[in-house]
């Protein structure tokens, strides 16, 4: 069982994907609705996964998911950051990749793409 | 040659025998000597070779042609060059890059033919493969091109390529540039991908690149697919695919199903069609002069909520895009055109399917038999007393128009259809609309208007209110949403509850955008009311979502049912329950008074007042609905009208909007004593709205004369609206509001 960060500014999306990775026997060990949220969550917790919307709004210096997913490597080099993206950021996923992400997930969320992040980054 | 040693001759005839093919034959053509090479390639032993004519070798593929010039040439002293086919003992093949010239004696006669040769048996089959490869690649339907990591596209690409790129050539072109051109940020994803996969090791990483980089393109005339793969040595094999016709053919197949839908659509619900398809051309014959107009954007958006539920995708298509061009100001009367255009595609369409009648309008009515028979009851007792009571012709004209109404059930069971719509566009769930009431509750016709512009209530529910079915599920919801509409008549009114059980309306939400459009001050949001703040859902240009989609998001909608509903007289209250559902509560009069004539009055100054306020004065016209109280703190002046029947008018207005209209009646001139002025403008107002309302009041009040306008002690005015016929209005706009009364006396029979 992994422990999973959501970040995500949409309450909608938050729960629906902690809905999907409860049902695949993970814990949600937080939720944050903006970057910095989720850079300080990620210190607090030091999750297994973190699972980060690209495009959120800026808070305080955090432009969005790519800014958070930077800082969240440089606390921890080895992280495993999966980015939540919509149907044309495929410039910023490869930018967040380049960065240290260990893979995406396009909207809509649905069962089968999160089984098969699952599955490629082998969470127990 | 003297310069070389015996031994040295030697040495270099065995070294140059052992590797050139090599051979002396007479001027017959007859093999004299053959090399080391020869014997070896031919397969021949020496001794079957010498004596033999040269042509034991020939091979049967090389036209005889060749040989003849070669003859030429060397029997006339120069020396022939060219590619030869020789046969092999073993009737296998070699390819020779031959040189032959003549061997004279020293007089300088022709004794024979010297000839060396190069094997190139190897180019000649690589270019053959080369070449049957490039006629496959050629002959198949997609393009594959490869190009190295400076992004230049190689030599072999196969020639579809071509024709799906739209590009005379491609060799050595940036592959970026002739694959999107026209599309700087594709370009960009594109190399800013190919740069990562250049840089990376690691498979996975490269399969993650390699699945976002642009899939899909197209340029002016074609549409096609483009899949990636990296080769071993590093470059990268692009496979284009031509994918317009499937694209054509997709949609033309859509098209197709949508047209058929349409017709069964129309076909179900002819009356409803048949009717908006009328009221939608003489829409169009309407002036289009003041596109700026909101009544005209609500009539636009109104009807095409309505088309969607028809299916009539042309004229909704037309519609959306007008509606674009309006927000950006940039509509013209071309566009109008194209409108029109748009509607008679899909009308053809109809007429072509069921015939032209179908779409004629319905001129016939179901009437009860105990209408009629009430009626000529009436006319008997009419004429037997022959009295010239102009009441009695009256109330059997009155019977004679309710014979128009229809059912108020089947006004509202349009929007099933639509419901249903909604619902599939924006991927939610949802049961059936529910319709709860008594099927055979009639009313005015007017009412259409209303009840069409719920498309707006019923659109927003489904779009803003229900929430997609794993947020349900998530709260606990059942995963289906619900829509259910029940109306009864109490007394004179109607009452319509619409609930649904989506996630309500958030208020902070709806305060912000209402300060944000500057509908309120920030100092006055505390003294709203819950219900106060709710309303401001139907101020204009309101919308809770940023984005403009076929189904919502004009921030009209709502506006235009509020509209409907107060030329109907009615009162909308909202029940917000968060997170757990949306009610709206309408209150509306049908009986009798509907038609009486201080509404029939009221809506003429109704109109004149919105056309004086919006074209004159150029105020925004928020909202226009009934009082049912008059606010006695108010001072109104008021203005009676005399004749047959004595009208009584009283208006009230706000400071504000006093000085926004002395601003216009002075046009920037000095205004001296502005105070006296202001006590007596709003009598003024009342005079001017009384006066070009007059034409438009029914026959009866055409002839009356409009008395001089006074300030009347408001205990008078309230004892008339208690004990007469009457109907009070309130206009609310940018400046503040306006309040309008209209009191019909007793007739004097």
């Amino acid at each position: 069982m992994a422990n999973i960060l959501v970040v995500d500014d949409a309450q909608i999306i938050r729960a629906s994907i902690s809905k999907y990775m409860e049902g695949f026997g993970h814990s949600i060990i937080a939720t944050a609705g903006n970057g910095e949220e989720g850079i300080v969550q990620f210190k607090e917790h030091s999750p297994d996964l973190v699972l980060m919307d690209i495009s959120m709004p800026e808070v305080n210096g955090i432009k969005n998911g790519i800014d958070a997913l930077c800082e969240i490597m440089k606390i921890n080099p080895s992280a495993k950051v999966v980015m939540v993206t919509s149907q044309g950021e495929q410039r910023l996923v490869m930018e967040a990749i380049s960065k240290g992400a260990k893979g995406y997930i396009l909207k809509p969320v649905t069962k089968e793409k999160f089984q098969n992040i699952i599955e490629k980054l082998d969470l127990k | 040659m003297n310069h070389f040693k015996n031994f040295d001759i030697d040495f270099l005839l065995n070294l140059y025998g052992d590797n050139v093919i090599a051979s002396l034959t007479d001027t017959k053509g007859i093999i004299k000597y053959v090399s080391d090479a020869y014997v070896e390639i031919s397969e021949y032993s020496r001794e079957e070779l010498i004596g033999q004519p040269q042509n034991i070798v020939r091979h049967p593929d090389m036209p005889s042609s060749i040989f003849k010039e070669l003859w030429e040439t060397i029997s006339s002293g120069k020396t022939w060059k060219g590619e030869i086919k020789n046969l092999k003992k073993h009737n296998d093949f070699y390819w020779v890059k031959a040189t032959i010239t003549a061997q004279r004696d020293d007089n300088g006669k022709i004794i024979g033919y010297a000839s060396v040769r190069q094997d190139i048996t190897d180019k000649k089959k690589a270019i053959k493969l080369h070449n049957q490869i490039q006629n496959m690649l050629d002959n198949i339907e997609d393009g594959f091109l490869i190009f190295d990591q400076n992004f230049k596209i190689m030599e072999s690409y196969s020639k579809n390529c071509l024709n799906i790129l739209q590009q005379e050539n491609i060799y050595n072109k940036n592959i970026a540039d002739v694959l999107f051109d026209n599309d700087k940020e594709l370009k960009e994803t594109f190399i800013f991908g190919c740069e990562q996969l250049f840089q990376t090791q690691c498979t996975d990483t490269k399969d993650i690149y390699l699945s976002l980089l642009p899939q899909k393109h197209y340029n002016h005339k074609v549409q096609y697919t483009i899949h990636y793969k990296i080769l071993s040595d590093g470059n990268f094999l692009i496979l284009l695919r031509d994918i317009t016709n499937q694209t054509e053919l997709e949609q033309k197949i859509k098209h197709e199903q949508k047209m058929q839908k349409m017709c069964i659509t129309i076909a179900t619900h002819k009356e409803e069609s048949v009717e908006l398809i009328q009221s939608f051309i003489t829409f169009l014959k309407s002036d289009f002069q003041n596109i700026n107009d909101d009544k005209l954007k609500m009539d636009l958006h109104t009807f095409k909520g309505l088309f969607a539920q028809l299916e009539m995708i042309h004229t909704i298509e037309a519609i959306h895009s007008i509606e674009t061009l309006i927000k950006h100001t940039k509509f013209t009367h071309h566009n109008r055109r194209d409108l029109k255009d748009a509607f008679h595609q899909d009308i053809k369409m109809i007429a072509d399917i069921f015939g032209h009648q179908f779409l004629s309008p319905i001129t016939f009515v179901k009437v009860e038999l105990e209408h009629i028979n009430k009626i000529i009851t009436d006319m008997q007792d009419f004429i037997e007393t022959k009295s010239d009571n102009r009441y009695m012709l009256g109330e059997i004209l009155d019977s004679l128009k309710h014979m128009k109404d229809q059912s108020f059930y089947n006004m509202l069971k349009v929007h099933q259809i639509s419901i249903y719509d909604f619902a599939k566009k924006s991927n939610k769930l949802l049961y059936p609309l529910e319709i709860i009431g008594a099927k055979d509750l009639l009313v005015d016709e007017k009412f259409k208007n209303f009840t069409k512009s719920l498309v707006h209530i019923f659109s927003n529910s489904i779009v803003h209110g229900i929430e997609d079915a794993d947020t349900r599920i998530k709260f606990n919801k059942n995963e289906k949403g619900k829509i259910v509409c029940s109306f009864d008549s109490v007394g004179n009114n109607i009452l319509l509850k619409i609930s649904d059980d989506g996630e309500g309306i958030d208020t902070n939400n709806i305060i912000a955008k209402a300060l944000e459009l500057g509908l309120v001050e920030k100092e006055k949001i505390d003294t709203l009311d819950n219900q106060e703040i709710l309303q401001f859902i139907f101020s204009n240009e309101f919308s809770m979502s940023g984005e403009l989609t076929e189904l919502s998001g004009r921030g009209v909608g709502l506006a235009s049912v509020k509209y409907e509903l107060s030329r109907l007289y009615g009162k909308v209250h909202i029940e917000n329950n968060r997170f757990e559902g949306l009610s709206f509560l309408f209150t509306i009069p049908y009986k009798e008074d509907i038609d009486n004539d201080s509404v029939l009055i009221g809506n003429a100054i109704i109109d004149t007042t919105r056309n004086f306020l919006q074209k004159d004065l150029n105020i925004e016209t928020a909202n226009i609905f009934s009082m049912d109280k008059f606010n006695t703190k108010n001072c109104y002046s008021t203005i009676q009208l005399t004749g047959f029947s004595n009208v009584v008018f009283s208006i009230f207005m706000d400071d504000k909007l006093v000085d926004k209209t002395l601003e216009f009646f002075f046009q920037g001139e000095e205004i001296q004593n502005e105070d006296k002025l202001k006590k007596s403008l709003s009598a003024e107002v009342l005079n001017i709205l009384v006066g070009l309302s007059v034409p438009k009041f029914p026959s009866d009040y055409t002839q009356l004369t409009l008395g001089v306008p006074t300030v009347l002690d408001n205990f008078i005015l309230e004892t008339f609206i208690e004990n007469n016929e009457s109907k009070l209005i309130r206009v609310e706009t940018e400046y503040g509001n306006l309040e309008l009364s209209i009191i019909v006396l007793e007739k004097t029979n």
